[in-house]
């Protein structure tokens, strides 16, 4: 019992990052499963969703979980506008996938430094979900990891009922299956690339929001949130909503456990020795499905 | 003569195009007359980043692999010269030389994951490339400096001149590089491995079938640009005197890519000038300080969306208008 001890704290937190990292990178998956567009602004709409929550509550003074909801839905229009004012015109001229990355770089060096202009560069910070620590035993997990377990398999669950029931759901599968048969049978995909976008930052909002009491809100939480998604993404398999899921509970236990008996400090080169190992085997990721 | 108008046009284009060649490098040799070592220094700058941009756009215009590892390898090269140096006493000579050989080592290896993927995985797994160099050079404690950075690499001497001295030297050093390496790349360009590159950025499978092995020349231009890269980052490190994982910023590759996109991907000549022109406009906008990189961002955007093709296609339609102009006052028409 005296070894389990450790070994299952390490379990609880491994499933803890895992469902953080499922969040964070669920977005990334989605716009490349639909719209083929590998999205680097996507950790900036992370950084956005601390922003606006943190903006909302200090500077407006609005009730907490008032703002928790709006920052996270400003993030839909703001994907909007990106998709309508960046991408659509792109998606009309020749190499588009090239093309899309580098704008949506640009995007996230802009917007990810916007923020230390707009509101300054001192340190910013939301509070947790909700407080306290449930304590089981020998097991203490704080309610704010609770709260982030109950909210991926919340949104896990939305996302699986909207993409199997709902007919906008069943149209972005098609799209993503056959963007040509999609169009035949009168689905307008433009407007559809655009909801993927808007959905899909609004998604990175709730990760911003589930990230944000861990950290203070600066640029390079945006970005190191964005390079553990990339890492996750193409461990899973570009554009697969499966292999997402799979890698970011296998890379989130791995970091569990290598922070605990390696050191923190050696879970990005393990990540990515993983990685190099998985495209030798599997060079499209573990479900990748491209063409 | 029975020579048609259109090609005379082109004979008019390609004299203008090699005079204009020769006209810059008197320039650009007779600079530092001009005597503001500011300005002298800014040139510098600008060789190294010209060559290192003409580097990524060889593999990512012309062989059409998106490989974003570019500062990776740039790092590599410089840190593995002044390691060498620092710590095994070797002149920075041979230094230049290994900063190139290691990089060229590492684009090897980064090359042969990235054989059986294809367009954004590429991308992605080289930008997980560059994140992980940041992390070794912490891992190195004080062998590589961590965040401080290394310093106390020798200065290049030649002919019993210090280069730490005479300044002068290394805006000759550089642009001795600068000549070379673009020349290589330009002859590459041009030579039946450049077809071959060109040939399978644009029709794969075609270029395949007519016998163009991809993966040997996959590897090859992962290995010639990132050897390039690397010989530029040692020599960048020697003229700063410190090493620092600081080159690696998202700030320098952002500076960086517009290059590429500036200059026109797959389009020679357009990279080397928006080169000059990113790293003279880095350097006046250095007290915007946070504004700065917001910039950087909105001039990536605007390129893309605004001049998808860069530069270049400004230069050729200029070149194209000068040459006919030219054609229609040659004497014996009036």
């Amino acid at each position: 019992m005296q070894i389990l001890v450790p070994l299952i704290n390490v379990i609880i937190s491994g499933l803890i990052l895992g469902s953080l990292y499922a969040v964070m990178s669920m977005g990334l998956t989605l716009i490349y499963g639909i719209g083929r567009i590998f999205n680097f602004a996507h950790g900036a709409f992370i950084l956005w969703g601390g922003y606006f929550t943190w903006f909302l509550c200090t500077k407006f003074h609005l009730n907490y979980g008032v703002s928790v909801v709006l920052g996270i839905l400003i993030l839909f229009p703001v994907g909007w506008v990106v998709d309508r004012l960046l991408l659509y015109p792109l998606r009309r001229k020749p190499n588009f996938e090239i093309n899309a990355v580098i704008v949506t770089l640009g995007l996230a060096i802009l917007l990810g430094n916007a923020g230390d202009v707009i509101f300054g560069t001192r340190f910013k910070t939301i509070d947790q979900l909700t407080e306290g620590l449930l304590r089981m035993g020998r097991f203490t997990i704080t309610h704010h990891d609770i709260a982030t377990l109950v909210i991926t398999v919340a949104i896990l669950l939305f996302l699986e009922l909207f993409l199997r029931k709902t007919t906008l759901g069943t149209a972005m599968r098609a799209i993503s299956q056959d963007p040509v048969g999609a169009k035949i049978v009168g689905i307008n995909l433009d407007r559809l690339f655009a909801f993927t976008f808007a959905l899909a930052a609004a998604l990175g909002g709730i990760s911003g929001v589930l990230i944000a009491p861990r950290f203070f809100i600066t640029p390079a939480v945006g970005w190191e949130t964005l390079f553990k998604a990339v890492i996750i993404v193409i461990f899973g398999g570009l554009g697969s909503v499966k292999g997402t899921l799979i890698g970011a509970f296998i890379l989130g236990m791995l970091e569990a456990f290598i922070s605990m008996y390696l050191g923190m400090f050696w879970v990005s080169p393990m990540w990515f020795i993983l990685l190099i190992i998985v495209l030798f085997i599997k060079p499209r990721g573990l479900f990748g499905t491209w063409a | 003569m029975g020579m048609t108008s259109d090609n005379a046009t082109t004979i008019y284009e390609r004299f203008l195009r090699r005079s204009t060649v020769i006209l810059v490098l008197l320039l650009l040799i007779l600079f530092p007359l001009y005597g503001d070592p500011y300005y002298t220094h800014l040139m510098l700058l600008s060789f190294i980043w010209a060559v290192v941009a003409s580097a990524w756009n060889l593999i990512m215009g012309y062989a059409g692999i998106f490989s974003f590892g570019t500062l990776a390898f740039f790092a590599v090269g410089a840190y593995s010269s002044s390691l060498v140096e620092v710590w095994g006493g070797i002149s920075p000579w041979p230094g230049l030389l290994l900063g190139g050989s290691s990089a060229a080592l590492a684009g090897f290896i980064i090359a042969f994951p990235c054989l059986r993927i294809k367009g954004l995985y590429i991308v992605l797994v080289t930008v997980a490339f560059h994140q992980v160099i940041p992390i070794f050079i912490k891992l190195g404690g004080t062998w590589t400096g961590a965040d401080v950075g290394l310093m106390d690499m020798p200065h290049y001497s030649l002919f019993g001149y210090d280069f730490g001295t005479y300044k002068i030297c290394y805006y000759y050093l550089a642009l001795f590089l600068f000549i070379v390496l673009h020349y290589i790349i330009y002859r590459i360009i041009g030579s039946n491995m450049g077809l071959a590159f060109v040939a399978l950025r644009d029709s794969e499978s075609f270029a395949e079938s007519l016998g163009v092995n991809r993966a040997k020349f996959n590897v090859v231009v992962f290995v010639i640009s990132s050897f390039i890269i690397g010989m530029m980052g040692a020599l960048y490190v020697h003229y700063l005197k410190v090493a620092t994982p600081r080159i690696l910023e998202i700030e320098i590759f952002a500076g960086a890519i517009i290059m590429v996109v500036l200059g026109g991907l797959g389009k020679f000549p357009g990279v080397i000038i928006s080169a000059f022109m990113v790293t003279f406009l880095n350097e006046f906008l250095r007290t915007a300080g946070l504004i700065r990189p917001i910039l950087l961002g909105a001039i990536i955007i605007a390129v893309i969306m605004l001049f998808p093709s860069g530069l270049s296609g400004l230069v050729d339609s200029a070149y194209r208008y000068a040459g006919r102009t030219l054609h229609s006052l040659r004497p014996g028409k009036m």
